[in-house]
Formats: C-alpha cells, structure tokens, sequence
C-alpha cells in the first residue's frame, strides 16, 4: 500500500479522521470533580510522579474514611462544652450576664479575606491568626494550610505545618521521618543546623502565641548536587520536612503521602519557624517559602506580623463565615 | 487574558481553571481519541487528566507555557491508560469506534484496517509522538518540549515510529497477498 505513497501524507490523513468534539458531559464532570479536589504546593508537584498503580485507589478511599473519620472526632472533642471548674451552688440559677468578645471567623475554605482575626481548625486543634488585607487562604487541607498574598507568585506562601519531622536522608528521598530526630524544635534546628547539602542562618529565638521555638532561613547549598529520583531534569533539591500522618498513598504513586512533605530546589529559600507544644510532644511549623528567591526579603516582611499573630488557644465560639472566593 | 486565568486558578479559583479548559476541550479530547483509538477511554483519560492538571497546576512554573503543560499532562495520561490497556489486552483488537471511515480518496477502508492494526502494534509513546506530529502538526522539538524529553529522543522515536508503522503495513501486505495466493 504505502510503497507508491508517501507515508506522511498517508498518516496525516489517517489522524484526520475521527472525532473533533468533546461530549458535553466531560466539563460537568470535570468541574464536579475538581470541587472535590484540593491542589498541590508547589514544591511536591514539581516532583515527578510515578505511574498509576490499580491498588493505590483503594487504600487512598480507605486512608481518607480514617482521616475524616479523626478530624470529625476531634472537631467533636473540641467542640465539646468544657467543665466549668467547682461545683454550682444553685445549678438551677440563671447564669449571670457578661460580656463576650465577638466571635471569630471559622475559615472553611480558600478564598480571599478581609483583614481581621480567623479561625482554622486543623487535625490538631484550632489556632487563630490575624491578616491585614490582601492576603488569602490559599490551600487549605486535612494536615495543614497556607496563607499567600492574593498578589503573590503562584509558589510564594506561608505555609502552617503541625508535627513535622525532619525527613529521610536517604538517597531516594523516602517520604517518611528520619529514625532517631524527635521533632521538638532543638532536634528540628540542630539537624537543620548539622545538614550539609543546606545553608542557613543563625537560629534565632521565637515566642507565638506563647509557644516557644526558633526561627532561621533556609536555602540549598550552592554547592550542592544531591538530588532526588523525582526530579528527572536531576536538579538539586534536598527534602528536609515530613508529617507524622499515617503514609496513606495517592493513586500517583505510592511514595507520596497525602501529608505535607517539603524541601527546597534549587531557587527555592525558606524562612522556617518552629514552635514546641509542651504537652502534645509535637510542634507547630511555618514555612515561608518563595519559590524563585527573588521575593524573599518581602514576602518575609509581609509574612511575619501574621506569623506572630498567631495563638493556639480555642477562644471563644466561633461562627462559620462563608469566604468568597478569590476572583 | 489567559495568564490572568491561569494565575487565578493557581490560586485555587476553580471557576478560572473552568474557563481555561473550555475552548481547549475539544481538542484535547480529539488528540486524545487519536492516541486512544477509542471516544470512551478518551472521555476517561482526558477527565483523569484534567483533574491532575487542576491538582498540579502549582507545579507550573511560567503561566505562558500553559497550553504545553497542558497538552503534555494529556498526552502522559493518555500514555498511562494506553499502557496499562496494553497489559490488560495485549492481543485484542481494537476497532474503528466513530463509526464508517469518512470518505477519502487517499485512504481505502483496508489501508484504514491495516494502519489501525499498525498504530495498535506501536508502543503508546511512539503512539504519541506520531498523533503530535501528524495530527497536531508539531515538530520534533515541539513534541520534546511536550513530552519532556530531549529533541534527540523525540527525532530519534518519530524516526522508530514511522519505521515500525511502514513494517507494520508492509507485513501486512505480504499477509494478504500470502492468504489471497493460499485461498
């Protein structure tokens, strides 16, 4: 058949052929889908992912039941109406008025945010924080959430973490803690301190919201060359931070767990704030990260005063506040 | 205006990322019915696709390469299930589905069998990178910045590709002209 003809006329006429529209269904039910579908920082995404594996959706279903499952327990926990402290003497009385502080907003979702204080409750517990204007929740998950300026670089954000570790050190970038570094702040800094293949400034002493800890910036070395095997183009990037969640596997591969997972590449710089929460042997982390370096120095100025606004108490009731969307 | 609608909905505007996606739609469903060979495998992988693209779209860097990023996330999803049909149902073949050939004083309804059963035999990347520059029309360094691979490689698998459909037909050919001998 081809012998008299060339080839490439032939293939461009066979790839001419076929269907030229999409069924109207496949928007709907890809906009339905994303409504359910929270996107990735950044920095995890620009790993290469590995094929698809048929065994991973179910265990990612059931890994989620579990989680939803925590969350709406601990939700109900803190919830609950605590124990007035000493017993009533007339506990048919009606309680005596006062005064009380107006309620904060429940963030539920991403969106842009009027400057004033909000409420996020996490699989931890509530924290609050306050925001001038401009500023928008940018992702908001299970495990953690950020904040961004609503004019930010799409990779520019401050990103609040709750018990990570310092992550493997091992060549194939396991996503999973370092045996051996508790995740208090000394062992997080000191590490952070000792690791090579990054450069870091002095740490520093830090209170929020009357929790200890320290703060220092972070950048890959520029003489580092170590990589990791999800990053085809072989460019530098070392992973320093993992949560302690369950390592529940996404359908994308089976080493990357729907739990916070950072580091920095090559252009990537980090102001990193870590906070020890006496009592719960976990931490609170902020990550400031600017994902080309250049807009560091302003994000840092902008991210601060948030960072130090932050408290961890439960305050008073909250009320859900709708959040419009950033457009 | 689409670097605005990219920006936004890397901030997470679904609307946006709504908007982005209509007016490119239909095409990306037609490169992927070509790579597929099939409108409902197509149907799925482009709505898998379109989900990670939503998911990931963080990752992408400069907002003007949107339309590569987003025809190269496609193509590899589309790659992905072809691969994994091809472990399921190595020798099944698989049919015309959009109904009777249209027409075409190039092409007879046994040279459209016989390329069928040719692409069918090519690996999925080798698959892609034909329906990318044949029906896309793209050159080999633009189906290297697509697929992510180096321009050599995308020279060198159009070059495997195109030889493995021409043996494919030629080995066809002789088949027909042996079974029309024997009968």
């Amino acid at each position: 058949m081809t012998q008299d003809r060339d080839l490439g006329l032939v293939l461009d006429s066979f790839f001419a052929d076929g269907s030229t529209r999409a069924p109207d269904r496949l928007m709907l039910v890809v906009t339905d889908r994303i409504e359910r579908k929270r996107q990735r920082p950044g920095w995890l995404v620009r790993r290469e992912v590995a094929p698809s594996r048929p065994w991973i959706r179910p265990a990612l279903v059931l890994a989620a039941i579990l989680i939803v499952a925590l969350l709406g327990a601990t939700v109900f926990i803190v919830a609950s109406p605590r124990p007035v402290p000493g017993p009533l003497p007339f506990p048919t009385a009606l309680p005596a008025p006062r005064t009380t502080p107006p309620p904060i907003p429940l963030i539920q979702g991403n969106g842009e945010l009027a400057p004033g204080r909000y409420l996020v409750r996490s699989n931890v517990g509530p924290s609050t924080f306050v925001v001038p204007a401009g500023w928008q929740i940018s992702t908001m998950g299970l495990l953690d959430y950020s904040l961004a300026p609503v004019d930010a670089k799409p990779d520019d954000s401050v990103r609040v973490f709750f018990n990570m570790h310092i992550s493997a050190k091992d060549a194939a970038c396991t996503e999973a803690p370092e045996p051996g570094i508790p995740p208090t702040v000394d062992a997080i800094v000191d590490d952070l301190v000792k690791e090579k293949r990054i450069a870091v400034s002095a740490p520093i002493d830090i209170e929020v919201g009357g929790l200890p800890g320290k703060m220092l910036d972070v950048r890959i070395s520029p003489t580092t060359k170590a990589t990791c095997p999800f990053m085809t183009d072989g460019s530098p990037t070392v992973p320093l931070f993992v949560d302690d969640a369950d390592y529940v596997t996404d359908h994308q591969g089976p080493e990357i767990s729907n739990g916070p997972f950072w580091g920095v590449d090559r252009d990537d710089r980090l102001r990193v704030v870590v906070l020890d929460r006496p009592g719960s042997g976990g931490n609170v982390m902020f990550i400031v990260n600017s994902a080309d370096g250049t807009t560091f120095d302003d994000l840092v100025a902008r991210s601060m005063p948030i960072i130090e606004s932050f408290t961890f108490d439960t305050g008073p009731v909250e009320t859900p506040l709708p959040v419009p969307s950033a457009s | 205006m689409d670097r605005d609608l990219v920006s936004s909905a890397q901030r997470g505007d679904r609307s946006a990322f709504v908007d982005l996606m209509h007016p490119r739609v239909d095409g990306l469903f037609a490169l992927a019915q070509r790579l597929l060979r099939d409108v409902d495998r197509a149907e799925d992988a482009l709505q898998d696709a379109l989900v990670i693209a939503w998911r990931d779209l963080r990752g992408l860097r400069d907002p003007d390469r949107f339309d590569a990023w987003l025809r190269r996330v496609v193509v590899r999803e589309c790659i992905d299930q072809a691969t994994r049909e091809r472990r399921r149902v190595a020798n099944l073949r698989v049919l015309p589905v959009d109904g009777p050939a249209a027409p075409d004083d190039l092409l007879t309804l046994a040279d459209r069998d016989q390329l069928e059963r040719g692409f069918q035999r090519l690996p999925p990347d080798q698959r892609a990178i034909l329906v990318l520059h044949h029906y896309e029309g793209y050159a080999p360094s633009e189906i290297a910045e697509i697929l992510g691979i180096p321009p050599g490689t995308a020279r060198s698998r159009l070059h495997h590709a195109h030889r493995a459909m021409r043996a494919a037909l030629d080995a066809d050919a002789r088949l027909a002209t042996a079974g029309g001998q024997s009968a």
